[in-house]
C-alpha cells in the first residue's frame, strides 16, 4: 500500500527501489521541506556519488554527506535529525546493517507504477509511488566514469547523450550524469528507459577560469553495454586545454560586456 | 523529358542501385548527379565506377573535393567536436582506400552543370560547402539562384529534400555614401525555384530510405522520390569494412553521420 510518510521527525529513513524509480528525487523533496540539518548518505556508492553531488548542488542549505562506514555516527545523527540513506537497486536487502533499536528506522521503497510484488514490497514498511513503469529486466551492467574537471562541447554532449539513450551503445535502462559545459555551467542529465530525458542546471558557480572542481561523471545501467564506445565518444566530446582556454576567454569577454551594458 | 537528379551517395552502393532501378522504372531519360559520391559509406570506388560507367553528368561535391584537395574545410562543416572527429575518421578511411583513377575522376568534376534554364550544383552556386537550407533568408536564397541565370536550381548537400519557390517580387536598393543618399533602384525578380534532391546514401530525414528527384521539363513537375532498399546490407558492410559502427546505427535511423552546417547563414571562406 502506498502511504504518506511523516519524514520530518528524527530517525533513519532507508530508501530503496529499482533503478530510476525516483529515490533521489523523493529524498530531495523531503530534504527541501526541512528546516534543520540535511543529512544524506549513499552506502552502496563507491568513492563518488552523483546523487549526493546533485543534492548538494540543488538544496538550499548545507547537505551533510555521511561517511556511511561509521554506523555509530549515523545512529547518533539519526537520534537528532532525519537521516536519509539511499540504497542502490543492486544492493541485497537481506544483508543490510542492523541499527540499534533505539533509533527509529523507516524502510521506504520508491516503486514505479505497475509493480505488483517484489522484494521491495516485503522489505519496506512504507511504499512511495515513484516515476515511470517497471522494467521487467534488472540491469546486468553498471558503468561509472568520473569526469571531474572535464568540460564538454554542448553539441557533442547532446549527440552522445542522444545515441546513448536511444540504444547506440547497448540497451540502457538508466543513465544519469553531471556534466560541465563550455559556458561555465553544469547540468544534471537523467534518463529512464521509456521516458524522455530530464535536464536540470545545477546551482553551482559558473566556472570560466581553468577547469571546474565540482564532481562530474556519468553512471549507465543496462545490458550489453559497449563501455569502450561510451567512454571514447565521451572523451571525444570534451575540450582540450587550448580550446577550453579560447572559449572561456570569449565567455569572460561577453560577461564583461553585458555587465557594462546593464 | 523526364530527368532524374540525385546527390550525396556517400559510398552507399546498395542505395545507389535501388535508386537506379527506381528511376529506370519511372522512365527517366537523363540522370544528373550533384556529387558527394564518396565519404562515410563502405563502397566509394564502386559508386564512382558505377556513375562513370553510366556516363552520368556529375558535379563535384564537398567530400569529392576534400578527397582530392585534402581535408581543409573551415569549421562551418562541423557542428560539434564529436562530428569533426567522426568526419575526419571517415575522410582518412576513404582517403586510404580510394583508387588513383577514382581520385583523378573526382578532381576533374565541374562545380556546376547547366541544361536550358536548369542549373545543377552540390551545395550552392558559390561553394560546394555552403548549405541552402529551406529556412535560409529569402533574399540570400534568391541571390543564389539569380547568380546562375537559371530559373530552377537543383542542389543537395543538406541531405533533406525540399522544394522552395521564390515568388516574384521586387527589391529596392539604395546606396548611401558619406552621408549622401544614393538613388533608389527597383529590381523586379521573376519566379525562381530551389529543388533540394536529398541524399541517396546518407539520408537525414528520419528514415533510412534513399531520396532523389524526378523532374519533367515539359510539365515543370517536381517529384520527390523516397526509395526503400536493404540498408542493413550497407550497415553490415560499414562494420565489416572497419568504419565506426555508429555510422551504421545512424544510417539505419536516417540520422546524419556527422557533417551538417550549424549556421546556415555562414559563408564558407575556405
Amino acid at each position: 500500500m502506498m502511504t504518506q510518510l511523516k519524514s520530518q521527525s528524527p530517525g533513519l529513513y532507508i530508501v530503496s527501489g529499482p533503478a530510476g524509480s525516483g529515490k533521489t528525487h523523493w529524498i530531495f523533496q523531503q530534504l527541501s521541506k526541512q528546516t534543520g540539518s540535511q543529512i544524506y548518505g549513499a552506502p552502496s556508492q563507491s568513492s563518488w556519488c552523483l546523487d549526493s553531488a546533485y543534492l548538494e548542488s540543488q538544496l538550499r542549505g548545507d547537505l551533510q554527506n555521511l561517511n556511511t562506514r561509521n554506523l555509530a555516527e549515523i545512529e547518533g545523527w539519526a537520534l537528532k535529525s532525519p537521516v536519509y540513506l539511499e540504497l542502490g537497486f543492486h544492493l541485497d536487502l537481506q544483508v543490510l546493517p542492523i541499527f540499534s533499536s533505539c533509533v527509529p528506522c523507516h524502510k521506504i521503497a520508491v516503486l514505479p507504477s505497475g509493480l505488483a510484488m517484489s522484494e521491495w514490497h516485503f522489505w519496506a514498511d512504507n511504499l512511495v509511488l515513484g516515476v515511470g513503469a517497471m522494467n521487467p529486466q534488472m540491469p546486468s551492467q553498471i558503468q561509472k566514469s568520473d569526469l571531474t574537471g572535464e568540460v564538454f562541447d554542448p553539441a557533442s554532449l547532446d549527440m552522445v547523450w542522444y545515441e546513448l539513450t536511444h540504444g547506440a551503445y547497448g540497451e540502457v535502462q538508466r543513465a544519469k550524469g553531471i556534466f560541465n559545459v563550455v559556458d561555465g555551467r553544469s547540468f544534471w542529465f537523467s534518463f529512464v528507459a521509456g521516458q524522455d530525458s530530464y535536464y536540470e542546471e545545477l546551482n553551482r558557480p559558473r566556472c570560466l577560469e581553468s577547469r571546474p572542481g565540482g564532481l562530474s561523471g556519468i553512471e549507465v545501467c543496462g545490458q550489453n553495454l559497449d563501455t569502450e564506445a561510451i567512454a571514447s565518444n565521451l572523451a571525444a566530446s570534451c575540450l582540450n586545454d587550448q580550446l577550453l582556454s579560447h572559449y572561456q576567454a570569449q565567455y569572460r569577454s561577453y560577461a564583461a560586456n553585458s555587465e557594462v551594458v546593464s | 523529358m523526364k530527368i532524374a537528379v540525385l546527390s550525396c551517395i556517400h559510398g552507399n552502393y546498395e542505395a545507389l542501385n535501388a535508386v537506379l532501378l527506381d528511376l529506370e522504372q519511372h522512365k527517366a531519360e537523363k540522370i544528373y548527379c550533384l556529387g558527394d559520391l564518396v565519404g562515410y559509406g563502405p563502397y566509394p570506388n564502386a559508386v564512382v565506377e558505377m556513375i562513370r560507367s553510366l556516363d552520368i553528368p556529375t558535379c563535384q561535391g564537398c567530400w569529392d573535393e576534400d578527397i582530392v584537395e585534402g581535408l581543409n574545410a573551415c569549421e562551418c562543416s562541423y557542428p560539434s567536436l564529436l562530428a569533426e572527429q567522426r568526419g575526419k575518421l571517415a575522410h582518412e578511411w576513404t582517403h586510404e582506400r580510394i583508387y588513383p583513377e577514382v581520385r583523378d575522376y573526382l578532381a576533374q568534376l565541374p562545380l556546376s552543370l547547366r541544361e536550358g534554364d536548369l542549373c545543377f550544383t552540390h551545395g550552392s552556386p558559390q561553394n560546394q560547402h555552403e548549405y541552402l537550407l529551406p529556412e535560409m533568408n529569402a533574399f540570400a536564397a534568391l541571390e543564389r539562384v539569380l547568380s546562375t541565370g537559371a530559373n530552377t536550381l537543383f542542389c543537395g548537400h543538406t541531405h533533406v529534400p525540399y522544394v522552395r519557390t521564390l515568388e516574384a517580387g521586387s527589391i529596392r536598393l539604395r546606396v548611401d555614401y558619406k552621408g549622401e543618399s544614393g538613388e533608389e533602384t527597383v529590381f523586379t525578380t521573376p519566379l525562381r525555384r530551389i529543388v533540394n534532391v536529398g541524399s541517396v546514401g546518407e539520408p537525414r530525414h528520419g528514415r533510412p530510405n534513399a531520396t532523389y528527384v524526378l523532374y519533367d521539363t515539359e510539365t515543370d513537375h517536381v517529384q520527390l522520390r523516397e526509395v526503400e532498399y536493404d540498408y542493413q546490407k550497407t550497415c553490415a558492410a560499414i562494420i565489416e569494412q572497419g568504419l565506426p559502427p555508429i555510422f551504421a546505427w545512424r544510417l539505419a535511423r536516417g540520422l546524419e553521420f556527422a557533417e551538417r552546417a550549424d549556421d546556415p547563414s555562414h559563408i564558407c571562406e575556405r
